[in-house]
Formats: structure tokens, C-alpha cells, sequence
């Protein structure tokens, strides 16, 4: 083994450790009032990319976004829908140009999703773990 | 129409003021645009190359590069008027069939969200056809510059005025998207001429299971064109032969019947999408099947991509017309000369064969840059898809389309 192969290793090793030991804890919540507990990463990709407008029971759900340029926007649809950032533009142009639907919400932070999906049970948001609290339940933790 | 925009966005603007209680800041009115800039260059110079039968122009001979083949601009404005109630309009300015670039609406509708899953619309609605024929117009949205000629010009017709219900469902992993559509409209063609499509109606099915998709539609409508009626009128003067003559090739009010199958596999890294398209229309416009395969890598920002595609006729390209010599010898210049308009309405039938490689690079999560060659095999007697054909055309000689294109969405 020569030696540009161990340090390919040993910075591809470091790559796939760095970022889960930095990144924050993304976890998919909902109010505390509502009756689901658990959601796939399917399932909570079909309603951040629009593709469906209900929860599995078939209430109604309504996503929240946290505003663009917040970076765990970015780490949870990567997460969530496998999909970089580029790729999310070009799907929400193709929903917006076919009158198909919008992208979900800006609400802010964290704090301020974890507010606004308390008061509701239509909605659902993503926060960083450290923002829950018993207002809301965690449906999905994103590893 | 501009009125109706003006009208839409005031109102709006009226009502954005009382927010819903207890919902985040919604912005009741929205406004989205899209739009390309771009030049193609074609080596033919007696015809145009351009991206859809219904311009006035494009690349090779009217003037070798082009600015009118793929440039346009287009804006939408979407009002949210209750929950359930939306109103969007959609205006574009590209080349028009009269070479003008005077915006044209070309969606304007209100939807009405029945449940979460099921949603009608009235109004002028993007017309169901294939897999990227909604947004067709949003290159941004598309890998490539354009879509294939061959197999979206099967269909030039971008919307029609009337109604769709859209219904969702999914469950063991397929979502399904079910669409019926019904509705009317008429395009005006270079040269003077409208063609009418009436009591258009189909269905549309969208499924995606996974990383791939498929849409099936089915279409039919009644078509009329008025231009080539003086010619089949004249045919029938000439008893029997000519009667029959019309009533195979003459296109008023015959039903024509489409059908498409498009797939797509896309897992984010690379992707492949292959469609197939075919119209039967019972006149001179013919009986075409088309399909094309495409496939591109992403590579960070890049993404190199080919295309190949292809479009024949399953009816007659040549007609013998009216039996010239059989007739008495004062009527033979007149049917010689319908013979030879007949020829030249079968000759239009597009069929034709090409090859695309391109590379797109997104230089903007919102814009990307593209470079495209076309190589299109027109095959004889037909010039294929290319338009302003002029005397001294020799059928059957490839042509090289290089287009630089700058694609952006707001």
C-alpha cells in the first residue's frame, strides 16, 4: 500500500467522522397535541418536497422551514432527501413553474419552528435536538 | 390579459394585510420568474433550426447565430387567496410565430384545494403531455437546453383553456398523481392561419416509487386547420379522387389521439430519462412516433449529458394525388399543381434523427451556464424539424447546432 492510498484512507476516515462529531442533532417534530409518534425519512421527505399535503393518518400538514442560510437547513435536506442544495432548487422551480406547489415556510431558527409547531398540530419542522421541549414530540432523529 | 394580471396582484396587495392567526408570516402573493439567454449557431443555410414549429425563425439560414431559438423570459404570480383558494398567472415573451416577442399568457387559473390530496383547476392550464412538458418552458429546470425537438414537437401545444382534477394518493412506497384534463385552444401559425384544437380531454398519471418516476398520458382532441382547407375544397371539384383525397389528408375537425410513456431514474448522482410519444392525427399532419434517451452525471457543479432522439412517420410521405393523365387534358396543370401542394403538406411530416452531448454547469444555486451540439439527420423528403426552408435546401444533410445558453429562475 503505498503512501498516497493510506492518506486518501485516513481523509476519507476523517471525513465521514468530523462532520457527525461537529454537526448538531436534527430532529423532525410536531406538536405535542398531535396524536402521531413517528414518521420515516420517506414519509417526512414527501412532505418537505411537497409531494404530499397530508400526514399518514390523513390530517392536513403544513411543513416549516428554518430561513435560508441557516446550516441546518442545508444538513436536513441532505439528510432527510439525499438532496444537495442545487438539486433542491431545480425540483422547486419544476413544482412552482407547474403549479404543483411552493416551497414550504420560512420561520426562522430552531426556537422559532419549535414555537410555531407547539401551537398547531398541522405542523411539522426540523430543529436542532437542544430546542426541544415538552411543547412539541420528536417523530424522526436524523442520524 | 395584462389587465387581469394588474387586476390579480392589486387585489392581492388589498388583501395581504390580514394575516391568519396563529400561521407564520405567508406571503399571500408570490412572484417567481424564469428565463434563458441564449445564442445558437446552425451550418445550414437554406433553413432555420429553432426549438418549437410555432417561431417565426431561428438559426442557419434567416441568420447563422440566433438569439431566438432559446431566449425567453417568464414571470408568475401565484395570490393565495384563502387556504384552499389560489389564482396564478404565468406570462412569457419568447419569439413568437409573428417574430414578435409580445408576452403571451400562458397559464392563468384559479385552483381550488378540494382536500390536502385533490385539487381542481379552471382557467388556462399547462397541458398534460409528457414527463417535462409542464415546466418545459424553465430550462433551468431541465438538464439540457431544450427539450428534444423531435419528441416534444410531437405536441407544440403548451396549454389549453378548461379544466384538470388532480387527485394523490400513495401507499406501499408509490406515490400516484392522477390528472384529467378537458379544454379547448387555438394556435396562430406563421403565414397566416390558426389551428384549432376542440373538445380536448385525457388523463395523465404521475408515479414515482423511489429515485424513479413515470408519467402515462393519453390525449384526444378534435383539430382543425383553416389554411389547408382551399386546397382540399379543390381537390373535391375533382369528383371521387379528390373527394377520397380529402377526406384522408384535409384536417378539418378530424380527431387525432395521442399517447406518451416517459420513465426517469434519477438517484442525484446521475440520472437517465428515455420517453416515447406517438399522434395519430388522420390527415396530412401524419401518424409520428417518437422517443428519445437521455442521460447526464453530476459531477459537483457540472453535469455533461447526451441525448439521442428520433421521430418517423408511420403514414404516407408521398401521395400520388390525382391521376393527372386520366383526365381531360384543360383540367392536368390544375391537378398538377394540387399534386404538388399535396406533396409539399405530406413533405412537412417531420422525421428525423438526432444526437446531443452538452455540459451544464450550475454557477448559481439559481443560474447555470450550458453548452450544447446538435446533430440532426433530416431524412428525405421531409427537412425535418427545420422551418424557412428555401430553394436550394438538399433534404437529407446533417446539421450542427451549437447553442450557448445562461438559464436563471428569481
Amino acid at each position: 500500500m503505498n503512501a498516497a492510498r493510506i492518506l486518501s484512507m485516513l481523509f476519507l476516515a476523517c471525513a465521514a467522522w468530523l462532520p457527525a462529531a461537529a454537526a448538531a442533532e436534527v430532529v423532525v417534530i410536531v406538536s405535542a397535541q398531535n396524536p402521531l409518534t413517528v414518521l420515516s425519512v420517506e414519509q417526512v421527505a414527501d412532505i418537505f418536497l411537497g409531494k404530499t399535503g397530508t400526514f399518514p393518518d390523513g390530517s392536513a400538514v403544513t411543513p416549516l422551514d428554518q430561513t435560508d442560510g441557516y446550516p441546518l437547513r442545508q444538513e436536513f435536506y441532505q439528510k432527510a432527501t439525499g438532496k444537495s442544495i442545487q438539486l433542491l432548487k431545480a425540483h422547486w422551480s419544476k413544482m412552482i413553474f407547474t403549479g404543483r406547489g411552493e416551497p414550504p415556510r420560512e420561520a426562522g431558527d430552531s426556537h422559532a419552528v419549535r414555537r410555531l409547531v407547539a401551537g398547531s398540530p398541522r405542523f411539522i419542522g426540523y430543529v436542532d435536538r437542544s430546542a426541544v421541549d415538552p411543547s412539541v414530540k420528536i417523530v424522526l432523529v436524523l442520524k | 390579459m395584462w389587465r387581469a394580471l394588474v387586476v390579480v396582484a392589486g387585489l392581492a396587495v388589498a388583501t395581504s394585510g390580514d394575516a391568519r392567526a396563529g400561521e407564520p408570516d405567508r406571503h399571500d402573493v408570490s412572484f417567481s420568474g424564469f428565463g434563458t439567454l441564449a445564442v445558437s449557431r446552425a451550418n445550414e443555410d437554406r433553413a432555420d433550426f429553432t426549438s418549437s414549429l410555432l417561431k417565426y425563425s431561428g438559426a442557419g439560414g434567416s441568420r447563422r447565430w440566433s438569439g431566438d431559438v432559446d431566449s425567453r423570459l417568464g414571470g408568475q404570480v401565484t395570490w393565495h387567496a384563502t387556504p384552499q383558494l389560489t389564482a396564478v398567472v404565468q406570462m412569457i415573451a419568447e419569439q413568437r410565430f409573428d417574430n414578435s416577442y409580445t408576452p403571451i399568457v400562458e397559464w392563468a387559473n384559479l385552483k381550488y384545494q378540494v382536500t390536502p390530496d385533490f385539487s381542481i383547476r379552471a382557467g388556462r392550464i399547462a397541458l398534460p403531455t409528457f414527463l417535462a412538458a409542464d415546466y418545459r418552458k424553465v430550462s433551468f429546470a431541465l438538464p439540457w437546453v431544450r427539450t428534444p425537438v423531435e419528441t416534444y414537437g410531437v405536441v407544440p401545444i403548451t396549454n389549453s383553456d378548461g379544466i384538470d382534477a388532480t387527485y394523490r394518493w400513495h401507499g406501499n412506497g408509490i406515490k400516484n398523481t392522477i390528472q384529467a384534463a378537458f379544454g379547448r385552444t387555438k394556435v396562430k401559425i406563421k403565414g397566416g392561419g390558426i389551428v384549432r384544437i376542440d373538445d380536448l380531454h385525457g388523463l395523465s398519471d404521475y408515479i414515482e416509487v423511489g429515485h424513479a418516476s413515470m408519467r402515462l398520458t393519453w390525449l384526444q382532441a378534435d383539430i382543425d386547420i383553416d389554411r389547408t382547407r382551399p386546397l382540399f375544397d379543390a381537390f373535391r371539384a375533382f369528383g371521387a379522387p379528390g373527394e377520397d383525397i380529402a377526406r384522408r389528408y384535409d384536417a378539418t375537425h378530424k380527431k387525432a389521439e395521442f399517447l406518451a410513456a416517459g420513465v426517469s431514474y434519477d438517484p442525484g448522482a446521475w440520472f437517465v430519462t428515455a420517453e416515447y410519444g406517438r399522434i395519430d392525427t388522420h390527415s396530412f399532419l401524419g401518424r409520428q412516433h417518437s422517443w428519445y434517451a437521455g442521460a447526464g452525471i453530476r459531477h459537483g457543479s457540472l453535469t455533461p449529458y447526451l441525448l439521442r432522439s428520433h421521430i418517423a412517420s408511420r403514414s404516407n410521405l408521398h401521395d400520388p394525388g390525382l391521376p393527372v393523365a386520366a383526365l381531360p387534358p384543360p383540367w392536368q396543370p390544375a391537378a398538377r399543381e394540387l399534386n404538388a401542394g399535396l406533396a409539399s403538406l405530406l413533405h412537412s411530416q417531420v422525421v428525423q434523427d438526432s444526437t446531443t452531448i452538452g455540459l451544464r454547469w450550475d454557477v448559481l444555486p439559481t443560474a447555470a451556464l450550458k453548452i450544447q451540439y446538435d446533430r440532426l439527420r433530416p431524412r428525405p423528403p421531409t427537412a425535418g424539424s427545420l422551418i424557412n426552408v428555401r430553394p436550394g435546401y438538399q433534404p437529407g444533410r446533417p446539421v450542427s447546432v451549437l447553442t450557448l445558453a445562461f438559464d436563471f429562475v428569481f
